[in-house]
């Protein structure tokens, strides 16, 4: 019978007791205690066999004096691998396995008191960031609070000032009509006035005898108003506009003028200065050129810009369109039938249109405010819904981009928002992915998932994964490719921190049983 | 006729179009084996006769010859062999156990022999007219320039009363050959094809140009040894028994009364060489590999860890991520043996280098692994980087020894490293040169625990014509790559394995794994069906192609588990660990752009369901390893056919949906995503298959369905066999070689049972030496199973005992169980589970090396 019970922890020796037979954890068989770790398994659950390999689901306890005692699968025992520092697992292999309990033991404080050492100052930092974190938490709730009760405020207030931008409208529109009405009424008189001075002019132009009188030959040398110019201007048909063989003024101006004003030409000896008569019918061209020269400029102008820069185009656009309005709405068709331009509104419109302006602008700023409060209502509001950690300890590096330099690439991680991947020997930048979520239990914020990213050739959406792990400063400390476009970083931050493990005192002897 | 020497007989044929000669040389061989060949008697440019293939000059055997009349000769050899040489029109007529008339050679008059002439056929001689691509071709692009013209030979090869021929590797074809009465003939070119069809006869990266036959009375074989570019055609014919002439007829009148026999009719075709061909007259299915393997050779007993678990990926990146992988293992608990370094781990693919940012200290790194019992593989391709700063290349220039353009110039082609140049293996200097650079002294950063992959070695050359070397390229001795394509592999990787032998001055068995093979590449390396998919389609494809390896003598083969390109979804990677784990080589291996795919990576059920799938290859290991020890004595294939232990049930003779691992496992895997049932054939009338899980029996003769789920792997041991195996964990097989074993004794019907068990070191020589093995008889007869030696002479140290007997289909619950060695006996305690019957004894005891008896009463 052995005396010392192998692979056995401490806490379970009371179960296996020499004298008595031995019964499987599970109950199922009972069996003379020589079947105990006789490298045969007779219990389902392993348990018999605590110190051999015959248990395909045995465990094996090293005591590991000075160290740790662990518990590691039975499957290796005896396999030449030293996997307890004391041995113990290869117990009666040729192998020799040295004690290494101590210098474990000594190394593993060393580490650990490393690691307490790094949380504790890292934990410093984090709540530092904590206190930060829960001050603008506060003070961004306090804004949103602000916020919403000046939104509320202008809002009404936004009402106030569509009201009177109406009335102010209202009145505006109103004397503006009244003016135009006017205008054109005194146009039209106008008008009548100036048909009543060509009728005039054309009239003695055609009375060459000065007769006050129209006759036949008077009009007939007008060839111009032949309405068949293939053949002669004939008597009769001279008679046929005239009406008669001659025509007085008064009969001039009720029947013959509407015949002849649109093709009536002067004879061209008889030049006058006057610009103002015949117009219709000339050429309009002189008011063409210097609109297209300033047009065919403002393309080169738009084109240089374009190609000049290329993320201003917004602002380009916007040019464009401003510089259009000085331009004629339309090529060519220059008919302007007046040359009459309207007079100024009367003081009183006048002033309705300043009144009015003042309330649109009153107004306009208003409704901007709104949308600035909006805007930024829904940025807090969208913030506040980022998941920071459990103490908003990740709050601060919110937007803050991280960089790692590696052979060919620079990674980029801009916390929360987006990761990139930059090739230094130029080529444009690639995201490799957005802001997705956390990790999952049981450590959620050691991961971070930036999701979505550019598509790979032939392949997935590329995505990045940082571990987190305590460090004193925010860095990425590597980046790596394991899979073809899915990227994982490690990232240092006192956020990662662990104020259990900073607390943890140095236990020189520590007999954890796992 | 002459007789050279007794079995050595030599005739004369002519072509009496042209009038040009030939030599006819018959050879007898030992083991029903019979050589014919056929070269141009005097020819103006000496004809490529295969080097490199034939292990030994096979050993002649007397013939008796009897001229039947002027047109045909008799003769007979061996116990039971004939054949009947007719002369006009030139025939060759085959028998086996004197009266069982098997094959029938140029009986469709399709011999066509191109004998090389002078261009515009100055010579004299009838000409053959000159078609277009006698003397040039083109495709696509590439023109091949054909400086000695047209040479190819045609022969048709007749299998009289056969309905079934397999072999003739490599294609992604079902394993019973399909008529090409509509496809393209079953091509032999050695390719690197981009994203392989499956169900076609395209040539894919070997060629083995070697099929066999089988019908319910007989097997036999055919191997044309010629490593050019090949064709072969496949007709199912009906043979009309009265067209033969009486004297064979005869031969059919003693059992068949039928006018007419099923015959398949194969037409070969190679583009030059000669005709040397090998016909081996079985009779049975062990015969005939046998006989093969005496020609070409067997698979040496691999280390027993390359026939554990490999893990693979294109690539694992740096020295950490091998350390991850490693680590994963462990903490899954999901045993592993080999981690594989693909091409991304050498400085910018210049092989027998490291990335040094990413392997800084390979030494450190294998000697990691190698703590765990575990081995490393890189890889190593045949294409050597074009820069005069890499030492392999600038050695090889420096000495000439790349292939050579037509022109005389090096050779230059395009493959991973950009441009690149290939080495000359025919040369048997640069051979031996090649195989140097894997010496520790050359190969840097290598270790005894690192072993080689031979990739891209048929070769594959990305700008060349179909991916590959022009034919007009020069080798060594002026040879044409048109006569030899098809072993330029092959010779990579036999240098490959002398180099990895000579570095452990021949102690170490070496391993090598390569895609490109021919015959004889079984000696040398284990060969995997290359650049496969993630689909169903392609899992369900794997057993026809192994199976087609494993009988045209190729036995360490296996697939990309998970399927090399795209992403398998987590049923199909699943169902892929099942099958493979009963699959002889095993190694997962994924492209580049898919997803990370180490076993845990499919979630914990899953994960449970591959470490149980890797679990069960292990506790089968010391049974695999057994296999391979008579593989490398007796030709025979781990993974055979089923019609190869039960060679007289025609219901197997198609089957590939199913395999045999030895005579003792049936193997069904599943290979439809969501199936609750599946539909085996259990072979062998009055044969008994315990289910290995349920230890259910099931009748043999019947189709049964059977239901599944995500656990099953169905797999049964054949009544009447005794399987060794280890039901202890661990982490690798090499940590578990003193293990003990427990015996899984099925009976049959006679409540009779038989296995063995083979045992050494697993890694060196020592076993061939020193006569450091074990190997074991079990057999249980009345009620007794006894241990005895297969070879007294093998000695082997070990502590390995055994530690349990597992008897299924024993009636019932034994009174008393005693087992005697020697002057010991000992009562071992025994339980027995009526349900089921089966009884299983516990902690016997024995040493594995001493004789015994238990006796059951």
């Amino acid at each position: 019978m052995r005396t010392v019970l192998r692979g056995v922890k401490r806490s379970m020796l009371s179960k296996y007791i020499p004298s008595k037979p031995f019964t499987c954890f599970d109950g199922s068989i009972s069996m003379p205690f020589d079947f105990v770790n006789d490298d045969y398994c007779d219990c389902r659950d392993g348990s018999d066999e605590p110190g051999t390999s015959a248990c395909p689901n045995g465990q094996f306890f090293c005591e590991n004096k000075g160290y740790v005692g662990i518990v590691v699968p039975s499957q290796f025992v005896g396999d030449g691998v030293c996997d307890c520092c004391d041995g113990s697992d290869e117990y009666e292999n040729e192998i020799v396995c040295n004690n290494t309990c101590f210098i474990l033991a000594k190394k593993t404080n060393e580490q650990r008191e490393t690691q307490r050492l790094l949380h504790e100052q890292g934990v410093a930092k984090k709540n530092e960031m904590i206190s930060k974190a829960n001050a603008f938490k506060a003070e961004r709730a306090q804004r949103l609070e602000e916020l919403e009760e000046q939104l509320k405020r202008l809002e009404v207030d936004l009402q106030v000032k569509l009201d009177l931008k109406n009335q102010a409208e209202e009145l505006e529109t109103a004397s503006k009509d009244k003016h135009e009405e006017a205008w054109e009424e005194q146009r039209a008189a106008r008008e009548l006035l100036q048909r009543d001075e060509q009728i005039k002019d054309i009239f003695n132009d055609l009375d060459t005898n000065q007769d006050k009188s129209i006759s036949i030959e008077e009009l007939k040398i007008h060839t111009e108003l032949d309405d068949e110019k293939e053949n002669e201007f004939t008597n009769d048909e001279v008679r046929t506009i005239l009406g008669g063989d001659s025509a007085t003024f008064d009969e001039f101006n009720s029947t013959v003028f509407d015949q002849i004003s649109n093709s009536y030409k002067k004879i061209t000896q008889t030049v006058t200065n006057d610009q103002t008569t015949g117009t219709e019918s000339s050429n309009p061209t002189p008011l063409d050129e210097p609109s297209k020269v300033t047009r065919s400029e403002n393309y080169d102008e738009t084109d240089n810009e374009k190609y000049d820069s290329n993320d201003m185009d917004d602002i380009d656009n916007k040019d464009d369109i401003s510089n259009e309005k000085d331009q004629p709405t339309s090529l060519g068709h220059t008919k302007h039938v007046h040359d009459d331009i309207a007079p100024d509104f009367d003081e009183e419109t006048k002033k309705l249109i300043q009144i009015a302006d003042q309330a649109r602008k009153v107004f306009e700023d208003a409704e901007e405010k709104v949308q600035d409060i909006k805007r930024e209502i829904e940025d807090l509001k969208k913030r506040l819904e980022i998941d920071f950690g459990p103490e908003d300890e990740f709050s601060t590096m919110f937007n803050e981009c991280y960089n790692y330099e590696e052979r060919e690439y620079t990674y980029r991680v801009c916390m929360f928002k987006t990761a990139s991947q930059i090739p230094k020997g130029g080529g444009s930048e690639v995201v490799i992915g957005h802001w997705e979520s956390w990790g999952s239990e049981p450590n959620k914020y050691s991961v971070m998932k930036y999701t979505n990213g550019v598509s790979c050739w032939n392949g997935p959406s590329r995505a990045l994964t940082v571990q987190l792990q305590c460090g004193i400063e925010h860095r990425a400390i590597d980046v790596r490719e394991p899979t073809k476009c899915k990227y994982s970083m490690i990232f240092e931050t006192p956020a990662a921190c662990d104020k259990d493990i900073a607390s943890k005192p140095l236990d020189q002897h520590t007999h954890t049983e796992f | 006729m002459k007789t050279v020497t007794n079995g050595h007989l030599q005739f004369v044929i002519t072509n009496t179009q042209n009038n040009v000669k030939f030599q006819l040389d018959l050879f007898t061989l030992e083991e029903n084996s019979l050589r014919m060949k056929i070269n141009e008697l005097e020819p103006i440019r000496k004809r490529y006769e295969v080097q490199n293939v034939i292990v030994n000059e096979p050993k002649l055997v007397s013939v008796t010859t009897s001229k039947l009349d002027v047109n045909q000769l008799e003769g007979h050899f061996g116990k039971t062999c004939r054949f009947i040489l007719v002369s006009n029109p030139f025939r060759l007529d085959l028998f086996t156990n004197e009266n069982v008339f098997v094959v029938s050679v140029n009986s469709k008059q399709l011999f066509n022999f191109e004998h090389y002439r002078k261009k515009q056929s100055s010579d004299g001689e009838t000409p053959l007219h000159d078609e277009d691509g006698m003397w040039e071709e083109t495709y696509k692009t590439h023109t091949d320039s054909k400086p000695h013209g047209p040479s190819s030979i045609g022969i048709d090869i007749n299998f009289v009363n056969f309905e079934n021929v397999y072999g003739i590797p490599e294609h992604a074809d079902s394993f019973s050959l399909k008529s090409t009465h509509d496809t393209d003939p079953y091509r032999l070119f050695n390719v690197d094809v981009f994203e392989y069809d499956i169900q076609n006869p395209m040539a894919l990266y070997g060629s083995i140009p070697y099929m066999l036959a089988h019908n319910e009375q007989t097997s036999v074989g055919f191997f044309w040894l010629n490593a050019a570019e090949g064709w072969i055609d496949i007709t199912n014919n009906k043979l009309s028994t009265k067209n033969l002439f009486s004297t064979i007829k005869n031969f059919f009148g003693t059992t068949k009364v039928e006018n007419e026999l099923p015959e398949i009719t194969t037409h070969w075709m190679f583009e030059s060489g000669i005709f040397d061909g090998f016909f081996f007259l079985g009779p049975t299915p062990r015969d005939v590999f046998r006989q093969y393997g005496l020609i070409t050779g067997t698979t040496p007993l691999p280390p027993l860890w390359a026939i554990a678990y490999h893990q693979c990926r294109w690539n694992y990146n740096d020295e950490d991520d091998i350390k991850n992988v490693n680590a994963g293992f462990e903490h899954h608990m999901i045993p592993m043996d080999v981690l594989w370094l693909d091409i991304e781990h050498t400085n910018g693919k210049r092989y027998f280098t490291w990335d040094t940012g990413k392997f800084p200290n390979p030494e450190k790194m294998q000697q990691d692994i190698a703590l765990y019992g575990r081995k490393m593989v890189t890889i190593s391709d045949p294409h050597i980087k074009k820069d005069d700063n890499y030492h392999i290349y600038a050695d090889a220039k420096l000495k000439q020894y790349f292939v050579k353009s037509k022109d005389g110039s090096d050779y230059e082609g395009w493959c991973w490293p950009g441009s690149s140049m290939w080495l000359d293996y025919f040369n048997p200097e640069i051979f031996d040169w090649y195989a140097s650079r894997y010496s520790y002294q050359h190969y840097k950063g290598s270790t005894s625990t690192l072993f080689l992959w031979n990739d891209m070695n048929e070769p594959s050359v990305f700008n060349g014509p179909e991916v590959t070397f022009p034919k007009d390229v020069v080798h060594y001795g002026d040879l044409e790559n048109r006569d030899v394509h098809n072993i330029y592999g092959m010779l990579q990787h036999m240098a490959t394995f002398k180099g990895l032998l000579d570095r452990s001055e021949g102690r170490e068995r070496p391993f090598i794994l390569t895609r490109s093979f021919f015959a004889g590449s079984q000696r040398t390396a284990a060969v995997w069906t290359g650049d496969n998919a993630a689909q169903w389609s392609h899992l369900k494809m794997v057993v026809p192609m192994l199976l087609s390896l494993s009988v045209t003598g190729i036995g360490l083969v296996g697939a990309d588990v998970g399927g090399f390109f795209k992403n398998p979804d987590p049923k199909l990677i699943v169902r892929w660990y099942q099958a493979a784990s009963f699959q002889p080589f095993f190694r997962e291996h994924a492209h580049i752009d898919t997803a990370r795919r180490e076993p845990w990576l499919f979630g914990d059920d899953n994960t449970r369901l591959i470490r149980q799938a890797i679990e069960t290859r292990y506790t089968y290991l010391p049974y695999w390893y057994t296999l391979f020890y008579k593989q490398e004595k007796q030709a025979l294939p781990p993974m055979l056919p089923l019609w190869a232990v039960f060679p007289h049930d025609t219901q197997t003779f198609k089957k590939d949906d199913s395999f045999m691992i030895g005579n003792s496992l049936l193997v069904y895997p599943i290979t439809d995503a969501d199936v609750t049932e599946v539909s085996i054939y259990f072979p062998g009338n009055n044969t008994i298959w315990y289910d290995i899980r349920t230890f259910i029996p099931y009748n043999g003769s019947e189709t049964l369905l059977i239901t599944v789920d995500m656990e099953s792997i169905p797999v049964y041991q054949r009544g009447g066999s005794i399987i060794p195996q280890r039901l202890r964990k661990r982490r690798s097989s090499m940590l578990a070689i003193n293990d003990p074993i427990t015996l899984i004794v099925t009976l049959d019907k006679n409540n009779e049972a038989r296995g063995e068990l083979y045992m050494d070191d697993g890694h060196t020589y020592d076993y061939k030496k020193k006569r450091q093995f074990i190997y074991r008889r079990f057999l249980f007869k009345n009620n007794e199973l006894t241990s005895s030696s297969l070879n007294p002479n093998g000695k082997f140290d070990t502590t390995a005992w055994i530690e349990r007997i597992v008897i299924m289909g024993y009636p019932r619950n034994p009174n008393k169980v005693s087992i005697n060695s020697g002057e010991q006996t000992a009562i071992p305690l025994h339980s027995y589970h009526d349900k089921q019957k089966v009884v299983i004894i516990r902690r016997p005891g024995p040493s594995i090396s001493t004789d015994w008896t238990l006796t059951i009463s």
